[in-house]
């Protein structure tokens, strides 16, 4: 095992090859306050990656209702009992064991293997609340009956478990934007990947009896553009871009100022050690114990930063350009009201205003000489 | 590090213990050997070897115990072919197939040369290759019954359909209002109308009408897209490979050995024969002491890869 730097854990951890970060990390930030679970970005990556023979039960996007929805049946509570308590003090290095340093001699990552009948659910507990809500209840901040939606694309992981376990390193993480891959033509479906991951978005494919995941919609990178579940978001509750490790971190990044400069992004279960590469804007209102065990200690100062979003008009700008280009922003500015989004080379890509104007209209429309009703 | 040392060390000892209580003697027979399945008197007066397996113990991931303890190996050879028949224990029978269900399986492995000292035991090492007969239930049924797929594994799952993939105009199952769209239209336009409801197909070299190529499907099954061999049919029913190291393993075109496999009462037997000349791939020679090791998997039990038991090291392989 070699010793390599985990930012999110803060400390250098095990993981079973040299550590090397790509010029470029793919990442996708997730707005979980603002998440319908409409599955639009499932239905966009199933229709576009997933459509063959094979892949019926594939799904490389979900959308599952937390706590109790899972997919596959629950990944995250078998992994995390797997693992077992660990303790994370805030403003600390995560001191507890990732997934890597609590394996087994004979094994390179912690794991747990999905059975067939486990991916048979996609959507279990759809909708499913903590508790049924008593006529005449009424609700506080934060929920006391709770749920939430949790969109999961593959986190392209800076240290892959999938990666590490791979006997033929048939699969590979790219130089150019970090996308991890399973290489099509060397795979031989040992499945070692679909054990591995803890999110498990490795799947194996009956019919071609390799392997396969999420390839982070990478032709449409390559090309300037946002994957389709991005695309395709209807809520505008994700953005696509490049992550940097914290030292390196530009403000004027959008992906950088959510998670490194307001820290209202965070990875989830950074604590299984593998750098996830898609974050989440926490919901506000759910359950903090539970928050704090996906999101890691920090959840709550997160949680009051975005409760303050309201005075800030800069990083309201940002959220409003989410989903307002389908290509990828490398730079924003928020300056008088007007969020603009760059390329790469600097272009202009989209400007949006950061507050829509308000019209008010009379309950009675005199010209039609009828009482307006609440519809369009 | 010391412990792996020691480890090393005692694998090498055991090994040895293994080379010096172990060893198979193939011998001459008349009989033609060039056959997939091998009746048991073809093997009447070979001796049965019984040879100790372990877990693979060298590369995570790997098993903590072993599955199989034993295989009992006999061989014979004409001069020309060498057959061997392969037996071990495994409670049930194994084809994998869904999602994390694996196959049953076995492999002969050779060292590539005969040239100097064999390669290591465990998958050779880099410019040091050996040649290795891998046979599977999954590959047997691949040749017996066809390759099976998502219809055969998932009897009562429902899919509306696939891309390129659509009933032919004999199918049964094709309602009646379609028979008369395409009948009244003649034939093929309506149909063809009826089923793409003006979605335009970019398909300009179907041979048949109604049966797209191969190609076309392929788009959607990327391991075939990329030329994978374990996404196409083992009409074989065994691969030939070739590996410098472990996670290097090769499937080489055109197996010339042959293989059939019978699970029963508990019990598999295998037998497996090929050329003793195997041009370009591995050479046995008659009045000579060859090496082999062997491997097997339970697939049942989530033995698959690495994840196997394994002969500790080379066995000598006396070809009378």
């Amino acid at each position: 095992m070699a010793k390599v730097f985990n930012w999110q854990l803060k400390r250098e951890m095990e993981y079973f090859y040299e550590g090397h970060r790509p010029r470029r990390q793919w990442a996708i930030i997730f707005d979980l306050n603002k998440c319908i679970a409409c599955q639009t970005c499932t239905l966009a990556c199933k229709t576009t990656w997933t459509s063959g023979r094979g892949q019926e039960y594939m799904f490389w996007n979900n959308v599952e209702t937390k706590p109790y929805g899972s997919y596959p049946l629950a990944w995250d509570v078998r992994i995390l009992e797997k693992l077992g308590i660990q303790e994370w003090k805030k403003n600390e290095p995560y001191y507890g064991k990732t997934i890597f340093e609590a394996a087994p001699p004979e094994e390179r990552v912690l794991h747990f293997v999905p059975e067939d009948e486990d991916w048979m659910y996609p959507n279990i507990g759809e909708d499913d609340c903590t508790s049924s809500v008593p006529p005449g209840d009424h609700i506080e901040m934060p929920h006391d009956k709770w749920f939430f939606y949790l969109p999961r694309t593959c986190a392209h992981c800076t240290y892959p478990a999938c990666l590490a376990a791979c006997p033929r390193k048939a699969i590979y993480k790219r130089d150019e934007d970090g996308i991890v891959l399973i290489d099509q033509s060397r795979c031989k479906g040992y499945g070692e990947c679909v054990r591995a991951c803890p999110y498990k978005k490795s799947m194996y494919n009956t019919e071609t009896r390799v392997s396969e995941k999420c390839i982070g919609c990478f032709p449409a990178v390559e090309e300037g553009y946002q994957p389709m579940c991005v695309q395709n978001c209807i809520g505008k509750i994700r953005i696509m871009g490049f992550v940097n490790p914290p030292d390196k971190a530009r403000k004027d990044n959008p992906i950088d100022y959510l998670v490194h400069e307001k820290q209202v992004a965070l990875p989830y279960y950074p604590q299984l050690g593998t750098e996830p590469n898609i974050f989440y804007i926490p919901p506000v209102h759910a359950d903090q114990k539970y928050l704090s065990q996906m999101f890691g200690p920090k959840v709550d100062d997160a949680i009051k930063r975005y409760r303050t979003l309201a005075d800030d008009p800069v990083t309201q700008g940002l959220l409003v350009l989410m989903g307002s280009t389908d290509r990828i922003i490398h730079r924003f500015d928020v300056t008088g009201g007007i969020a603009k989004g760059f390329d790469e080379r600097g272009h202009e890509l989209v400007q949006v205003p950061v507050s829509e104007p308000i019209l008010e209209r009379s309950a009675f429309d005199e010209k039609l000489n009828v009482i307006r009703h609440n519809s369009p | 590090m010391k412990s792996i040392f020691s480890f090393l060390i005692g694998i090498s000892l055991v090994g040895n213990m293994a080379k010096g209580q172990e060893q198979i003697s193939a011998s001459l027979v008349e009989t033609p050997l060039q056959k997939a399945e091998l009746a048991d008197q073809v093997f009447e007066g070979a001796n049965e070897v019984p040879i100790s397996l372990m877990a693979q113990p060298m590369m995570p991931p790997r098993p903590a115990t072993t599955k199989t303890s034993q295989i009992f190996v006999k061989a014979v050879h004409n001069g020309e072919w060498i057959a061997f028949r392969l037996r071990w224990r495994d409670k049930e029978y194994s084809e994998g197939g869904p999602l994390g269900k694996f196959s049953d399986a076995v492999a002969l492995e050779f060292p590539k040369t005969n040239i100097g000292d064999p390669p290591p035991a465990f998958m050779g090492a880099k410019g040091q290759p050996v040649h290795i007969m891998h046979w599977r239930a999954q590959y047997q049924a691949d040749k017996v019954v066809g390759r099976k797929g998502v219809r055969d594994h998932y009897a009562q799952g429902g899919v509306d359909q696939y891309h390129f993939e659509y009933p032919s105009f004999s199918d049964a199952a094709l309602s009646q209002d379609v028979r008369e769209l395409t009948d009244k239209d003649g034939g093929k336009q309506g149909f063809w109308n009826f089923l793409f409801s003006g979605f335009l197909f970019a398909s300009q070299d179907e041979s048949e009408f109604g049966v797209f190529p191969e190609k076309s499907i392929e788009v959607y099954q990327t391991g075939r897209a990329a030329g994978n061999p374990q996404s196409y049919r083992k009409a074989q029913g065994i691969d030939d490979i070739t590996a410098e190291g472990f996670g290097t393993s090769q499937v080489l075109p055109d197996p010339s050995c042959l293989a059939f496999g019978r699970w029963q009462n508990g019990e598999w037997v295998v037998t497996i024969s090929r050329p003793l000349s195997y041009e370009g791939r591995s050479k046995l020679e008659t009045s000579t002491q060859a090496h082999i090791a062997f491997a097997v998997w339970q697939g049942g039990e989530g033995e698959v890869g690495g994840r196997k038991s394994v002969t500790m090291s080379w066995i000598p392989l006396n070809i009378q």
